[in-house]
């Protein structure tokens, strides 16, 4: 199998677990970094190369088969993916990279890299910007954030 | 040993933090020819564009990749020429690993400093607020502490000189503080700059808060909201014509003096390596531990100023001890140091730096560990003694709006209703910023709320709702309390803890009085108030696993350190009380002066660094006069 | 002496090239003998036009630097942002010039935002301007807006441009000509409200020193200000700035994006005509977001969220303009709260070029949406 093979899956998955798009994921540029940093993550201890599989397995189950209703996915989700006990904890692991840019969880992560931290979309969900990081310029702090909607 | 460098300075100062940058800037554009010794790495010392740029985005990069953002994250940690870190921090005194300070105990000390160049600046808020009159009068006023030689009234004009210097935004007509008196500041006195724009929480929270009464032990309090000046660039004040600092060697003074042409005005100093970066606060929201574009001031901006031609720097040159002459020990004859060509080894080569007037400057912590190595200056006993901090206890809560916090510079906005007043007799005053970066400090969020709602079981577009109402509506307020100067608390030194270059490491003796429990207590009345008149709901939690509290009449409060090390020279009327003069000349030597938060007798409401500053343009100026009456 | 301080930039500020750069002529108000006549709504036009070309560069120059990656092409990302800031004072600067003499800025309108590919029509020999990923192609157009001409023969029947210079070098003119008719009869064009003046004071961190414009001096000190900045200054390879306001010297555009194309940077003893022989730097062309060419919201299903992102963008992109257009038509202070908008365009357009728009480039590569800088 090749190694890019669960890109798409992956993307998809992500998606699911952190409430962000698929496109707003894309958007910080990290996607493949994850990917293939998760990947490569998933060896002898847990999450082992073996939960990597069963979770790929489990997520192309949930989304290559005919439902494609939101509720069922987010249901089977919570049942399959989400749980610590379920495939080595990997889904919160990939819930943590994507929000704070660590591999680890609570005060046990660290970033993956300095990209990684500025990418944290912890700070989006809070309508800001990663402390040091993506500035939002002179006196901004004095307004409330800008949220432009169509 | 090996003895080189025997070239005669006029000067020669330990350590490149602010108060050495300061000095060495206004000596060296008196003329006066100064040696500099930093501990730190030779390429933090760079300030052209390309070094400057490549060094800071190294630090950028640090603080970037570090798990936990704390205020020396960005910087070396050097084997030999250690840094204390919040991070070493534990309950379980006595400790002595890991980390630099041995902590005795019974509290750790937690407060840290930066030995690299520019020092602790680098890491600094920033907030520039001025002792208030009675701060210099406590055992006077209150029968606390000590009173300083001297009267606000003197320090005025220095504030100005640092107001200058670290280039100040505020309103000066927005400080009512308490019994401030009518002459606080000079008549129609502005600063450079016009203030920082205060934050959006700031404009919520002052809604329900300015004006508020407050009961604290039978008395009624009415609470005030003010911006707060601080050393970070905004939009130039056109009134300001102060254009700097010089010595008028007729007179044998410091003075201010004014733009001469009507058409020049204050010019914000931008980063060191391009005039459009930093010209203004971008809100980068990080300027603890470091300000991405250096808008917020750090000490290597003033010794960018200094007349370069008469300044020598070594860098990654550790002082070990100053030389006291045989004789009649009157005389400083040297500062011995150690100096490493590579961080990563032990191996250094020890030198004597000679020069007419030796000054120590590099920290409170340092400086008195220097002279307890020397058996220098202690003639008083008081060398390493009352060391000060302020004990922040911290209140959180969740407001019942967003109120978008994580923006902007660290605090923009105080309380300064609780800074003086006669409860000072009971109980220690306090200042309380409001502070614009959430729960970060006490909890660790945002990371530590991502973990709560993962463990609660939320995932996908419920965690990002959960996230964002949480992260938008966290309220975080200061209760900085000041410590009164304690013989008890205490810097010293011990053969058994030498750090690599066998330099000594200090040991921290550290407690809190009941004068600060109290404070506590009425803090957190205080704080009870001002939520409830906010109807924001407490998650304030203090835990038996923090590393600082204090049980009082049965209640846990945990406290933080500030970052404001002081007090360990203290400056005093009589050498018997104290180890330097009104001139931050050492008692017991000719040639020897202490610069730095050391000096400072007491320790007030307002963080330290501004009126240190203050002290060293004064030490400046008695310097000199000794140079050129020698 | 300490080392710490020295100075390793080839740009020295002590350069006596500086010395000979202030053209006295551009500074001198009296018109040409021979001036050719324009009425006050010309040079209203002529003004307003400069704003749409200075807006018609910007998005291009923005989008090239935001395609770099992270991280990579340090100096070419330096030079292309420090060129894009001087576009938006430039901009500015003319909105300053047309509120001087009693016109008033459009920044909003159809007329003024362009759409892309753009040509400037005004130009003899007009060219697309194209919102491209960074490369040998991008830069080369910049170099060609950029590129500087000996002003052409002077004569009053123009119906097109030979170059910017040629461009601003013709209100320039019609300024002088227009002011010195006014004087006879004992008036100026310089008519417009002090306060619509946009100053340093609001406008600061970018590119040089804002002017606001009061009177003719004001206005010739801008425009060779922008000339300089663009195209250099009677054949040098300097800019003014460094005359005027005592920064670090810097090259005028034209030679900055040269520098990039060659990867190498001047150094003071260069002639404008040769290629640079300072220092070299690394210019690597692949890293870079591969950006579609000229991205547009219509290339997207509506809804999609491509769509949505870059629909969202060019809200941003207008609300950025509104704020400009409120700035220069009576409300300085409120350029402040466009700053933070700027920073948006910028996450936003980042953001869109890391999505993949499911297309592949002649390559077999994927190709990324982009900033489409579109009027909505």
């Amino acid at each position: 199998m090749e190694e890019k093979d669960n890109l798409p899956l992956f993307s998809k998955i992500s998606a699911s677990l952190t409430g962000f798009s698929e496109m707003e994921l894309w958007g910080t540029g990290m996607m493949e970094t994850y990917y293939n940093y998760v990947m490569g993550k998933c060896g002898e201890s847990s999450p082992t190369k073996l939960d990597l599989e069963y979770f790929f397995e489990k997520a192309k189950e949930i989304y290559l088969g005919d439902n494609n209703d939101e509720n069922w996915i987010d249901t089977q989700i919570q049942t399959w993916i989400f749980p610590p006990t379920s495939y080595g904890g990997l889904a919160q692991l990939i819930i943590t990279l994507w929000y704070t840019g660590n591999w680890g969880l609570g005060f046990n992560g660290s970033p993956i890299s300095a990209q990684a931290y500025v990418q944290g979309l912890i700070w989006n969900a809070g309508e800001t910007h990663p402390s040091g990081a993506k500035q939002p310029g002179f006196g901004s702090w004095n307004i409330p954030p800008i949220n432009i909607k169509k | 040993m090996n003895i080189k460098d025997r070239h005669d300075y006029d000067v020669v100062i330990v350590g490149t933090g602010i108060s050495g940058a300061v000095l060495a800037a206004t000596l060296t554009k008196a003329g006066k020819k100064v040696l500099m010794l930093e501990a730190g790495l030779n390429a933090g010392m760079y300030m052209d564009v390309n070094g400057s740029y490549t060094t800071y985005q190294g630090y950028l990069d640090t603080f970037y990749n570090a798990a936990a953002k704390v205020p020396n994250s960005p910087y070396p940690d050097l084997k030999n020429a250690q840094s204390p870190n919040v991070l070493n921090l534990s309950n379980k005194t006595p400790y002595s690993s890991p980390g630099y300070f041995v902590q005795e105990g019974p509290l750790p000390f937690a407060s840290e400093n930066t030995r690299i160049p520019g020092g602790t600046t680098m890491h600094w808020l920033g907030t520039t607020l001025r002792m208030l009159p009675n701060d210099f009068k406590m055992q006077t006023m209150y029968g606390r502490g000590v009173d300083w030689p001297f009267p606000y009234e003197e320090m005025n004009k220095y504030y100005e000189m640092a107001e200058n210097e670290i280039g100040v935004s505020g309103n000066v007509e927005e400080l009512k503080m308490p019994n401030m008196g009518e002459n606080f500041f000079s008549p129609g006195y502005v600063f450079p700059m016009e203030k920082i724009p205060q934050s959006y929480l700031d404009h919520k929270l002052m809604e329900k808060t300015e004006g508020l009464k407050v009961n604290l032990n039978n008395k009624d309090y009415t609470i005030t909201c003010i911006s707060t000046p601080q050393g970070r660039n905004s939009t130039p004040n056109k009134k300001y014509r102060i254009q700097g600092v010089r010595w008028d060697s007729d007179t044998k003074e410091l003075k201010l003096y004014d733009y001469s042409d009507p058409k020049e005005e204050y010019q914000p100093v931008a980063s060191l390596w391009d005039p459009y970066t930093g010209e203004r606060c971008e809100g980068n929201a990080s300027c603890v531990p470091i300000c991405p574009v250096q808008a917020k001031y750090n000490a290597l901006k003033t010794l960018k100023k200094a007349d370069i031609s008469k300044l020598n720097i070594i860098t990654q040159a550790v002082a070990v001890s100053v030389i006291v002459e045989d004789f009649d020990e009157r005389n400083i004859n040297g500062v011995v140091y150690k100096q490493y060509d590579n961080q990563h080894s032990a191996e250094y080569t020890t030198h004597v730096a000679k020069g007419k007037i030796y000054v120590l400057a590099c920290s409170a912590i340092e400086n008195a560990k220097l002279l307890l190595a020397s058996k220098a200056a202690n003639s008083s006993d008081q060398v390493g003694r009352n060391l000060m901090d302020h004990m922040v206890m911290l209140t959180w809560g969740l407001t019942p709006e967003p109120i978008y916090p994580y923006r902007g510079p660290g605090s923009t906005t105080n309380i300064p209703t609780f800074r003086d007043g006669e409860f000072r007799k009971e109980h220690a005053a306090w200042i309380s910023p409001l502070d614009n970066w959430g729960w970060s400090w006490p909890t660790g969020a945002p990371g530590s709320d991502l973990t709560n709602a993962m463990n609660s079981g939320l995932f996908g577009k419920k965690l990002r709702e959960e996230m964002n109402y949480i992260i938008t509506r966290q309220f975080l307020l200061h209760f900085e309390c000041e410590q009164i100067p304690e013989e008890g608390n205490r810097v010293t030194i011990d053969d058994r803890y030498l750090d690599r270059l066998g330099n000594y490491r200090p040991i921290l003796h550290y407690s809190a009085s009941d004068y600060m429990k109290k404070s506590f207590e009425a803090a957190q009345k205080v704080s009870e108030q001002i939520f409830a008149a906010n109807n924001i709901e407490n998650k304030t939690l203090y835990k038996p696993t923090d590393a600082d509290y204090v049980v009082y009449k049965g209640q846990q409060y945990t406290f933080f350190g500030a970052g404001h090390l002081v007090g360990t020279h203290r400056m005093g009327t009589a050498p018997e009380n104290s180890v330097v003069n009104s001139d931050q000349k050492c008692w017991d030597h000719d040639n020897l002066y202490l610069v730095g938060c050391g000096n400072m007798p007491t320790l007030g409401t307002s963080n330290p660094t501004l009126t240190m500053t203050a002290l060293t343009f004064k030490a400046a100026e008695a310097i000199l006069r000794q140079l050129e009456n020698q | 002496m300490s080392t710490y301080f020295k100075s390793d930039k080839p740009r020295s500020a002590n350069d006596p090239e500086r010395q000979k750069l202030v053209p006295e002529h551009l500074m001198d108000i009296a018109p040409r003998p021979d001036a050719c006549p324009m009425d006050i709504k010309t040079l209203h036009g002529l003004l307003q036009y400069a704003i749409h070309l200075e807006l018609t560069t910007i998005p291009a120059y923005l989008t090239t630097l935001y395609s770099i990656k992270e991280g990579t092409n340090e100096a070419s990302s330096i030079i292309c942002r420090s060129i894009a800031v001087e576009e938006m004072l430039h901009m500015v600067m003319a909105a300053n010039i047309l509120n001087a003499v009693g016109g008033k800025p459009h920044i909003t309108s159809a007329e003024t935002v362009p759409a892309y590919p753009a040509e400037l029509t005004k130009l003899c020999t007009p060219f697309p301007i194209n919102l491209e990923k960074f490369s040998q192609s991008s830069i080369s157009t910049f170099m060609e807006i950029e590129q500087p001409h000996a002003l052409p023969k002077h004569h009053c029947d123009k119906i097109c441009f030979e170059s910017i210079g040629d461009f601003y070098n013709t209100i320039s003119e019609g300024m002088k000509y227009l002011e010195a008719e006014a004087s006879k009869r004992n008036t100026t064009i310089f008519t417009g409200n002090h306060k619509l003046q946009v100053t340093e004071n609001e406008y600061y961190g970018a590119g040089g020193k804002l002017i606001a414009v009061y009177k003719i001096e004001d206005a010739l000190i801008a425009i060779s200000e922008i000339v300089g900045q663009g195209e250099g200054v009677d054949g040098s390879i300097i800019d003014p700035d460094s005359i005027f306001f005592h920064q670090d010297v810097e090259y005028a555009h034209y030679y900055r994006f040269k520098e990039i194309y060659c990867g190498r940077y001047y150094c003071e003893q260069d002639k404008p005509h040769e290629n640079p022989n300072g220092e070299p730097f690394p210019v690597d062309w692949d890293a870079v977001h591969n950006m579609q060419l000229n991205p547009k919201l219509s290339d997207y299903k509506v809804g999609s969220e491509l769509w949505n992102n870059t629909y969202e963008f060019n809200k941003t992109y207008m609300a950025l303009l509104e704020n400009i257009e409120k700035a220069c038509t009576g409300n300085p202070k409120i350029l402040r709260d466009g700053i933070g908008l700027m920073y948006d365009l910028k996450y936003k357009a980042t953001a869109l070029m890391n999505m993949p728009t499911g297309n592949l480039d002649n390559d077999g590569k994927p190709l990324m949406a982009g900033p489409t800088f579109e009027r909505i």
